[in-house]
């Protein structure tokens, strides 16, 4: 339905709420900043179903394929790269996050839970947390499904998480951000408790499903690494500036109130050589400040739940 | 002689009578802050909510303008703001800040997802006198409480025809 003129806003999953108008979040040892890095472990497929809608870009159009092949010709571009992070990219990913002491919050689709013990094997060496993160790179939910179609979609990623780690999964990640209008209805129904697909505030908010309990952690699609790289073509010296430059905005007004950073990356852009220096000195920049509570998605969602009732005004 | 579609002559730059700004600036300086909401189903693609770019929208309300006032209030810089008019009532808190820092209004659709290109005459003469008359009240109400001034209404959307002898004073799309 489109909107109407009327309070708040024109879907049922949260309430609106100006940042400034809510109470003071306060962070573990009064920290400014929330760090969180999402690190997508995924698979680009060889074929997808008959149907299958292109994956999205978030330009709003279709990112389609690598090579610009025709449909039913092997993608072997989009293959290639997605395996080369699953095969190097992601190694220097975890050294550098390891060197700051960082646990990763790891989003793996239904394919690497599969197929790629050795990727959770080094996750849980980390004491990562891992999240759902759909079927594959390329299978996203998308409005050709029925209501029990998307139940089944979001029901086997999960499960092979489960499967795959020994724990159920609270939180998800949609390939390419993709929802229909049931997606947070049913994440809450499947067991899930945030959803990283809302890119919308510096907070975790409370979300609003039909049953059960949800809680946003956004992630900012325009900041993530593929984005800013791929569609925002911006040179990795000026990616470098900008993610410090985020991270010092939120610092800065992290002193009235709680922010967090959720730094979501792919280990085949963000894994390759020349960038991950930079992915170094952007870390090694945040994590020279005192303030700066690097955590999990679900230890984020956990301390903002127990925090959440507290009314201290803001200045 | 102008080219169609004859809206403006050609006029350049090293041609006209010279321009005084008050007390004799050298330059105008305009800040247009577009203040939008971006429907989660809008009327063109009714079962397929987009939602990176409806949660990117939803960001610089929850939390980008908020940001923004502050550094353009610091710098005592009055906004005219690009408006989807429906905001006003969406998001009251936002009505009431930019009252507060005594902003002017540029008329920029009622919804960012919802384009008026399809609008018979009559209905579109309808949208700007309800554009009109719903900022006006909204003016209105959000200033009793301290002194009522004054609001402009500029257009922005993309057409240059109608407006129907409303008081619309500027047009600005064809910066």
């Amino acid at each position: 339905m489109p909107a109407t003129r009327s309070l708040g806003m024109d879907q049922p999953f949260y309430s609106w709420s100006p940042i400034v108008t809510r109470p003071v979040l306060r962070w573990p040892d009064n920290a400014r900043v929330a760090l969180a890095v999402i690190v997508n472990l995924e698979h680009w497929d060889w074929e997808v179903p008959a149907g299958t809608p292109l994956p999205v870009s978030p330009m709003g159009g279709p990112e389609g394929l690598w090579t610009g092949n025709q449909p039913g010709f092997p993608d072997i571009g989009g293959y290639g790269n997605h395996e080369y992070g699953n095969r190097v990219g992601i190694f220097r990913i975890f050294a550098v996050l390891d060197k700051y002491g960082i646990t990763p919050t790891l989003a793996l689709d239904k394919a690497i839970a599969d197929h790629y013990p050795l990727l959770v094997q080094e996750g849980r060496k980390r004491g990562a947390e891992f999240i759902a993160h759909g079927l594959t790179r390329r299978q996203i939910i998308h409005t050709g499904m029925s209501l029990d179609e998307e139940r089944r979609y979001i029901s086997a990623s999960v499960e092979a998480v489960e499967k795959a780690t020994g724990t159920r999964p609270i939180g998800w990640s949609g390939p390419d951000f993709q929802e229909t209008q049931n997606t947070p209805n049913l994440l809450a129904e499947a067991g899930i408790r945030y959803v990283c697909d809302w890119g919308n505030d510096e907070q975790p908010y409370r979300m609003t499903p039909a049953t059960g309990e949800l809680y946003s952690l956004g992630v900012n699609a325009y900041l993530d690494d593929n984005y800013i790289h791929l569609h925002g073509r911006r040179t990795i010296d000026e990616v470098n500036l900008l993610w410090r430059d985020w991270f010092d905005g939120l610092y800065a007004d992290g002193a009235t109130t709680g922010r967090m950073m959720v730094l979501h990356l792919h280990p085949w852009i963000m894994g390759q050589p020349w960038r991950i220096r930079h992915l170094d000195e952007v870390l090694g920049h945040i994590c020279t400040h005192a303030g700066v509570w690097k955590a999990t998605g679900a230890e984020i969602v956990d301390w903002f739940k127990a925090y959440s009732g507290r009314t201290e005004k803001p200045a | 002689m102008s080219l169609a579609p004859h809206r403006f002559d050609y006029a350049p730059i090293t041609d006209r009578p010279i321009i005084k700004w008050p007390n004799n600036a050298r330059v105008a300086f305009w800040v247009a802050p577009n203040m939008e909401f971006f429907e989660y189903l809008p009327d063109n693609r009714p079962t397929q909510p987009d939602i990176p770019m409806y949660a990117r929208m939803d960001y610089g309300n929850r939390v980008g303008f908020w940001r923004m006032l502050d550094i353009l209030n610091k710098h005592k810089v009055r906004a005219c703001c690009c408006l989807n008019l429906e905001l006003l009532d969406h998001f009251p808190e936002i009505k009431d800040a930019m009252v507060a820092s005594d902003w002017d209004y540029m008329a920029h659709g009622l919804y960012n997802s919802r384009p008026i290109y399809d609008y018979t005459e009559e209905r579109e003469k309808e949208y700007w006198q309800d554009f009109i008359t719903h900022v006006q009240q909204k003016n209105r109400q959000a200033r009793e409480r301290t002194a009522w001034r004054r609001c402009r209404l500029y257009r922005q959307d993309g057409r240059s025809d109608g407006g129907g002898g409303l008081p619309l004073s500027h047009i600005v799309d064809h910066g």
